[in-house]
Order: C-alpha cells, then sequence, then structure tokens
C-alpha cells in the first residue's frame, strides 16, 4: 500500500518535472526564435553557427554544457556570451529548447532556402569580415604609395582592327592592388595595404558595395573599368606622409585571435603585428601593435594630420614623433581618434 | 519528397549518347554562399574542400545525396579570386589568390583556420580583374604558378603592385608587372623563380603521374585555337607580352616583343613552342580549363591514364590523348561528357575512391552571359560507353582503338570514315578560323583480329596540321551501339619516321 502511494507521488513529480519542462522549452522556444535562430537557423539547423540538431553538438550536450556555451560564449567560434542579454531563467529555458531539438538530425543549411548572398557583406564586433578585393584609394595621396609601381596610360587598343587608336588614351584608375578590408559593423571597417603594410583608412557605417565588381545580387557582370569596391559610410581617418617607420614592407599574413585578425609583417629590420579593433568604451579605433627587432627602440615618424588623430599613453610624443623603448615597443597600443569627414 | 523529386530530375537530365555510362548531379551549396568555385580538392580522408572565388573555403564529407553534403565552413574570409588550392589535411590548405599564396591552418583544432600566411607573393598585380592565378603542387615541398595576363577589358591602376612596364601594357591582353604570362615556380620559402613564359590565359595546370607539366590556355590574340602545352623550363609558349620580363630577350632580342614578333611572323613560328594538342574552337572547346589524369584504374571507366579537361564556355568536358611521337607529345582531343553540366567547367578533382568525377564551376566577371556557378558530380555507372579509346598516329595513318569490339561488317565499311585537316594561324589578331580545309583520302581500312581496333591508311597527313577523323553513327560496336562522339581531332606537331610502319 506505501509502496504504491509512493510510486504515485513519483508519477506524479514526474508528470509535474515534465510539465515544467515542457513550459520552459515553450518559452525557449520564442527566445530562441529571436536571438538564437539568425545563426543557428530558424529550425536549428545551422547557418553561420552549427547545427544544433545533430545527436551530439559541438560544446557539449548536457544541460548544464549548454548553459554554459549560452552564458559564457565561446569567443574562438565567435559565439557571443548572452549574459548581459537573457536573463539566467531565459538561459535556462533555451538551453531546455536546444536539448529538444537535439537528435533530429535535420541536413544543414543547403536546400531550399532563398540565397541570402548580397553585394553587401558586413562583419560583426565578434564576427569581423575580413575581405581581400580592389578597394579604392580614397582621399590617401600618392606618397603613400611609395611601394608601388606607378601605372600609365596606354593607347586604346581596338579589338575588332587588333590594333591601338593613337587618338585615344586609356588611363589607369585609382585603386589598392593588395588591400584587406575588415568590417567590425557599423562602428569600424577599415582598409590595410598589404603592399606598404599600413591601414590606409578607417570608416564607419555599412562596408562596402561590391555590385560593380560581383554583380546584383547573386552575382553577375562586372562594371568593366569601374570595378572598385564602393566605400558605403563616413571616413573616420585617412594616413599620410611616408610610412611611420622607415624600411621595406614585407607582409607575412594574418593570425585571428577570438576571429579578429592581426596583421604580421616586417619593416626592415622590424617585426611588427597590428590587430585593430572597436573600443569598446568609446568612439576610438585601437591599434594594438607588437614589435620585434627595434634594436635601441622604435620611432614613429607621424606625418603631422596623422599624429593629429594617434593618441599613445607610452612613449614619448615631440611633435609628430612618437619614440617608444624596445621593452615599450614589445606590446602597446595607440589609440586613433576619428573624425567625421567630409565624405 | 523534395529531395525525391529534385533527384529524379537530376537524373532525367539528358547528358548524350553516354548517358548511360555517367550519371551527372548538381551539388548543392549552403545558401549564404555564392557557388563561385575557384577550385576543389580532396583531404587524404575523403573530404572535399571547395575553394569559393568570392567568399569562404567549404568542407564536407560528400554524401550519396548530391543536395545532402553537410557543409561547414573551413574560412569565411573572402580571399580574392581564389583560383589554386592544394588540400594538406583538413588542417591546413594553400590557395593562390590575386596578389598571394596563401596557407590557411587551423591552429587550435576548431576546424575554421585561424592562420593566414603569405606563402609568396613576388610577382606583380596590375589592378586588372583578369590577372588569375592558377597552382600546381610541385610534389617536393614547392609549387608552379601560372600566372595569367590582363585584359583589355579592364584597365591597370595608378598604383601598381610590382614594377610597370609601358611595353608590357600594349596589347589584347597584356603583361604590365611582372610575370604575368608566365609560369614560375615557388619554393617552399616563397622564393619565386621564372619557369616558362607566353602564356595568355593558362587557367589549369597540372603535373601528369610521368612527372610532365602540362597547362591549357585560351584562345584569342596569339592562340588560332585553344592549346594544352606540355610544358619545358624555358621554353617559349607563343604569347609575347610576357617577354617583357624576359631580361636576356629585351636586351639581346627586342625592347617591344609584341611588335617584333608582330613584324616577325615567321621568326614567331619558330621560337615558340606549338601545342601539344589543338582544342577547334567553336565545336570541340572554346575556353579549356583544368586538365586531370584519369589515375583511378578503371574505376571511372575505361580511360584510365588519359586527360580530362574542363571547358569553361561549354557544357562539356574533353578527353585528352596523348602520345609522344619523335621526341615531342602530341595527341588527339574528343569530346567527353556533353550536357547536363552547364558551362563554367573550371576545376576538376576525382572522389577518393575514384568513381566521381567533381566539377567546379565558375564563369562570374570573366564572361557576361552564360553564368554557371556551383559544382557536378560525374559518376560513373559501370557500363562501358561506345567510345573511341585511343588514337596514335603512323607516317601514313592512324590506329584508332575503340572500348568495345567493333561490329566487323560496319568496321571494314570505308565510307563510315572519313577525315579532313586544317591549322589554326596563331597572330596577334584574335582566333583564327580553320585554314586550309583539306578533305583527306582514307584508301582502306584494316580491322584487327580482336576488332577492338582499326589501322586507317591516310595518304597526305603533314605536320602542323590537326587531322580530325569522323566516325559515322552507323560505325557500330558489335552489341548495336552507336559510337558517342565520332570527331576526334590530333594534332600533328611530328610524324614518324617510315621504319617504324614495318611494326605494324
Amino acid at each position: 500500500m506505501e509502496r504504491s502511494l509512493t510510486l504515485l507521488l513519483i508519477a506524479a513529480l514526474s508528470a509535474s518535472l515534465a510539465a515544467a519542462e515542457e513550459a520552459a522549452i515553450t518559452r525557449g522556444t520564442t527566445i530562441y526564435a529571436t536571438y538564437c535562430a539568425p545563426c543557428h537557423g530558424v529550425q536549428g539547423a545551422g547557418l553561420l553557427g552549427p547545427n544544433l540538431t545533430d545527436a551530439e553538438i559541438l560544446h557539449g550536450g548536457s544541460h548544464e554544457e549548454i548553459v554554459t556555451v549560452i552564458t559564457q560564449g565561446v569567443m574562438s567560434k565567435a559565439m557571443p556570451s548572452w549574459a548581459s542579454v537573457l536573463t539566467e531563467t531565459q538561459i535556462e529555458d533555451t538551453a531546455h529548447f536546444v536539448q529538444s531539438i537535439m537528435g533530429q538530425n535535420l541536413a544543414g543549411p543547403a536546400r531550399g532556402e532563398k540565397t541570402t548572398v548580397t553585394p553587401f557583406p558586413s562583419g560583426s564586433p565578434t564576427l569581423p569580415y575580413v575581405l581581400r578585393t580592389f578597394m579604392p584609394t580614397l582621399d590617401v595621396g600618392p606618397e603613400v604609395f611609395s611601394h608601388h609601381g606607378e601605372g600609365h596610360s596606354t593607347f586604346k587598343y581596338s579589338p575588332t582592327k587588333g590594333s591601338f587608336d593613337q587618338a585615344k588614351v586609356q588611363d589607369p584608375i585609382s585603386g589598392v592592388p593588395g588591400a584587406i578590408a575588415v568590417s567590425f559593423g557599423p562602428k569600424l571597417s577599415y582598409c590595410f595595404d598589404t603592399t606598404e603594410c599600413r591601414l590606409l583608412y578607417t570608416w564607419t557605417g555599412p562596408f562596402v558595395d561590391m555590385t560593380s565588381y560581383w554583380g546584383e545580387g547573386e552575382g553577375g557582370a562586372r562594371q568593366k573599368f569601374d570595378y572598385i569596391a564602393r566605400v558605403i559610410g563616413d571616413v573616420t581617418f585617412h594616413t599620410s606622409g611616408a610610412h611611420p617607420i622607415r624600411g621595406k614592407p614585407q607582409f607575412k599574413g594574418y593570425r585571428k585571435i577570438n576571429g579578429i585578425p592581426e596583421m604580421q609583417y616586417r619593416i626592415g629590420a622590424v617585426d611588427l603585428t597590428l590587430r585593430i579593433e572597436p573600443s569598446s568604451s568609446d568612439d576610438s579605433v585601437l591599434l594594438h601593435y607588437t614589435a620585434q627587432g627595434t634594436g635601441g627602440g622604435l620611432t614613429f615618424n607621424f606625418d603631422s594630420a596623422e599624429a593629429a588623430q594617434i593618441k599613445s599613453d607610452v612613449g614619448i610624443l615631440r611633435g609628430s614623433n612618437l619614440t617608444l623603448t624596445a621593452a615599450e615597443a614589445s606590446a602597446f597600443t595607440l589609440r586613433l581618434i576619428p573624425h567625421a569627414s567630409s565624405r | 519528397m523534395n529531395r525525391i523529386l529534385l533527384s529524379l530530375a537530376i537524373f532525367a537530365v539528358s547528358i548524350s549518347a553516354a548517358a548511360e555510362s555517367y550519371r551527372v548531379e548538381s551539388i548543392s551549396f549552403p545558401h549564404w554562399v555564392a557557388p563561385e568555385v575557384g577550385d576543389v580538392d580532396f583531404t587524404p580522408d575523403g573530404e572535399i574542400v571547395v575553394a569559393l572565388r568570392r567568399h569562404g573555403v567549404l568542407m564536407a564529407t560528400p554524401t550519396a545525396d548530391p543536395t545532402a553534403f553537410n557543409w561547414r565552413a573551413f574560412s569565411t574570409d573572402s580571399l580574392h579570386n581564389s583560383c589554386g588550392l592544394q588540400v594538406i589535411s583538413r588542417s591546413e590548405i594553400l590557395i593562390s589568390q590575386m596578389a598571394e599564396l596563401t596557407r590557411l591552418t587551423d591552429t587550435d583544432g576548431d576546424g575554421i583556420a585561424d592562420l593566414y600566411e603569405n606563402v609568396a607573393d613576388d610577382w606583380g598585380v596590375s589592378g586588372n580583374y583578369h590577372e588569375t592565378n592558377a597552382l600546381t603542387p610541385d610534389g617536393d615541398g614547392g609549387w608552379y604558378l601560372a600566372i595569367g595576363t590582363a585584359s583589355h577589358n579592364g584597365p591597370t591602376f595608378f598604383h601598381t603592385r610590382g614594377e610597370f612596364s609601358d611595353q608590357g601594357r600594349n596589347g589584347r591582353n597584356f603583361a604590365a608587372v611582372p610575370w604575368k604570362g608566365w609560369i614560375v615556380h615557388a619554393d617552399a620559402d616563397g622564393k619565386i623563380t621564372p619557369f616558362a613564359k607566353g602564356f595568355r590565359a593558362h587557367n589549369g595546370i597540372m603535373i601528369d603521374p610521368q612527372g610532365r607539366m602540362f597547362a591549357t590556355d585560351n584562345q584569342g590574340d596569339w592562340r588560332g585555337t585553344s592549346p594544352l602545352y606540355h610544358i619545358e623550363k624555358d621554353n617559349f609558349y607563343g604569347h609575347p607580352s610576357s617577354l617583357v620580363w624576359d631580361e636576356e630577350f629585351m636586351r639581346n632580342i627586342s625592347d617591344d616583343p609584341l611588335q617584333y614578333y608582330i613584324d616577325n611572323w615567321d621568326q614567331y613560328e619558330k621560337d615558340r613552342t606549338p601545342a601539344a594538342v589543338e582544342f577547334p574552337h567553336g565545336f570541340m572547346c572554346n575556353s579549356p580549363s583544368e586538365p586531370i589524369v584519369d589515375t583511378n584504374n578503371g574505376a571511372f571507366g575505361p580511360f584510365a591514364g588519359q586527360m580530362i579537361v574542363g571547358d569553361i564556355a561549354g557544357d562539356r568536358l574533353i578527353r585528352v590523348m596523348l602520345e609522344e611521337v619523335g621526341g615531342v607529345v602530341q595527341g588527339a582531343c574528343v569530346k567527353f561528357v556533353e550536357g547536363g553540366l552547364g558551362g563554367g567547367n573550371n576545376r576538376l578533382a576525382f572522389s577518393p575512391d575514384g568513381t566521381a568525377l567533381y566539377v567546379g564551376q565558375t564563369v562570374r566577371g570573366w564572361s557576361g552571359r552564360n553564368t554557371a556557378e556551383g559544382m557536378k558530380r560525374i559518376t560513373f555507372t559501370g557500363e562501358t560507353p561506345f567510345e573511341v579509346k585511343t588514337v596514335s598516329l603512323r607516317d601514313d595513318g592512324f590506329v584508332v582503338s575503340f572500348t568495345k569490339p567493333l561490329d566487323p561488317t560496319a568496321a571494314a565499311d570505308l565510307s563510315n570514315y572519313s577525315a579532313k585537316s586544317y591549322w589554326y594561324k596563331s597572330h596577334h589578331p584574335y582566333g583564327s578560323p580553320p585554314l586550309d580545309e583539306t578533305e583527306l583520302d582514307i584508301q582502306s581500312v584494316q580491322v584487327s583480329p580482336d576488332r577492338l581496333s582499326v589501322r586507317l591508311h591516310i595518304s597526305g597527313l603533314q605536320p602542323k596540321r590537326i587531322a580530325e577523323l569522323n566516325f559515322a553513327d552507323t560505325l557500330t560496336a558489335q552489341d548495336g551501339s552507336s559510337i558517342g562522339f565520332g570527331q576526334v581531332c590530333y594534332t600533328i606537331r611530328r610524324l614518324p619516321k617510315v621504319q617504324m610502319l614495318a611494326q605494324n
């Protein structure tokens, strides 16, 4: 008799637990649709983020593991921390929902879905987007391109005649042949040149319009003589003058640190890294440098216009020259103060 | 349900007479990428790797269902026109892009590349859209890179990467900055050494199992029709613009190579290395891309050891049958699979089991029409097609072998065979019509005892000509099947010496 009662109580308790979990899943469904579906897909089958409907998911499938990932994020995978956005209960509810869709093994984001490809790519602070393409020179002067060749005009070629029309001249256009553009979303985009090994300019706003190169919509024709990326937004800095560090530049590549690219290059005998990111506290742009092989130290000979926008908490600033000891140069951060240009 | 319908639709696509032997399927991509396939390759453990020209590198383990590949992104960075790919492992690949040969490495084992190293970049970038770089590993830790020329359909920049040459800027396709129109070697440290010159748009380079290097090129200026070249060190392959970066030529012969060869066509013919195989423009192939050798020992059908070449402009792949004659490589081409592919057939890779050929497709930005981006899979069904298998030149004709025994009556009937010859002039004007078209007299045919080959006696064969052999539909196999592709074009660089005749 007693035993039956116990079983009955356990059954009732289980039923109420199941009902509670059901309610949590229902609430979690709404939260998921708002905050998670943009990356993990409406059905959880993955988009930019991984598929959550597999039997085992990437960072563990237990309730606790899922709660941890949602709460703390996975910086290396660009999964943000939701602790400041969602309450603990909401995170619990979302974890219940995620567990409820595990094991469905829905196919990945391949089929039957409308393409999201556009000529207007962009990134975000947690998942910056790296674009290697022909970027415009904008207001960057010719003195900045001192390690480039100099393109000249030519007589226009007539494909029908197979000869040159001495009356028509075809001029070069402006563009950066070895650019890397990076978007952190509306707050910061920048253009780095791998030939000069130098930050060329920064801007705020959307990012670029690639229609002239990639074509409209999902892709198509290139603009014949005008396929340079269009910068969209307000330019907040552009470099000027000779390179602040003298010597022959050689680009070595970039490493992603929590998704943020760190440019690696050598100028003369100095090995540098430069990681550019938006400040989380104000509008400034942080230029995190390391420099090895500086011998007795490192001097940035900034152009005066450039110096007006650069702030440093280390080293000695005289005029537009910033001098760092070798120890200071090994790891330091400059701040770039943006200004709204007329662009 | 939708998947089943889609599969049925794919199977229903007609792919020519060889339909029962090779099945063509369309591989689905995630909706967030533009499937402009710059190159495709496999990891040693069987994952397919796709480098996209616009955005990202994808990996997946292929599934039987062509719409169900579970793609993951190894990289979501937009590299600049990725058109060469070497896969080392799931965590390390190399990509040739506009300004760089780049090594992408996943250093922390999370499946996503986090290190992008500049391996080699010592060539110019003029800013012209057309400059495309393909690669093939040298087998010794380095690479050969095919550095394409620029096109008059686009500009250069005021600021170029690398030295700018005014003479190099001239021409329809041009070489305004270093190593455009060359094949260069990059060693493991990224040091660039020039290897061969005279290319126009050599969008396909490979080294075959015997260690011979081949590159295709595209019809146009200095290309009467599209060629396949056997590449040997220091040779000049006929497009003069690249010679502005040849110091010896500029110093000793002319500082204006384009004009020099416009004015001296006879000298041009002496100086250039001709194609191993020419693909007649219009009906065979208008824009050849990557060659690949079928090393699958029969798993992909009866053409083991032969070369397959993509066609950017055509809805087909081409098969190439090579031989060495008088110390040079030459041979014949024939259509391989036609229909069901669409255009843009840019890069080829065999599946690890050798039963399927993946065709990476793209034309975006190269052609205003015929937009064809994506990937197809061609699978051998096990059904032997009835096709020409090999073509071998004799001083007075050809030995042609077939994949199936011939019907003896049809095979002995001379009216089932015809042949003609012509040539294409490579010169500064764009392309060339077929010149000196001549019907060739087929005097006799002998059928081999096993009925797997015929010996055609043809008079009047000449070097520097294409001999086009045509096999009529009425040339049937013993099992009654008609020949799939009965038009075979053999490029005669050299004729065999007469004494070889005795062996046949």
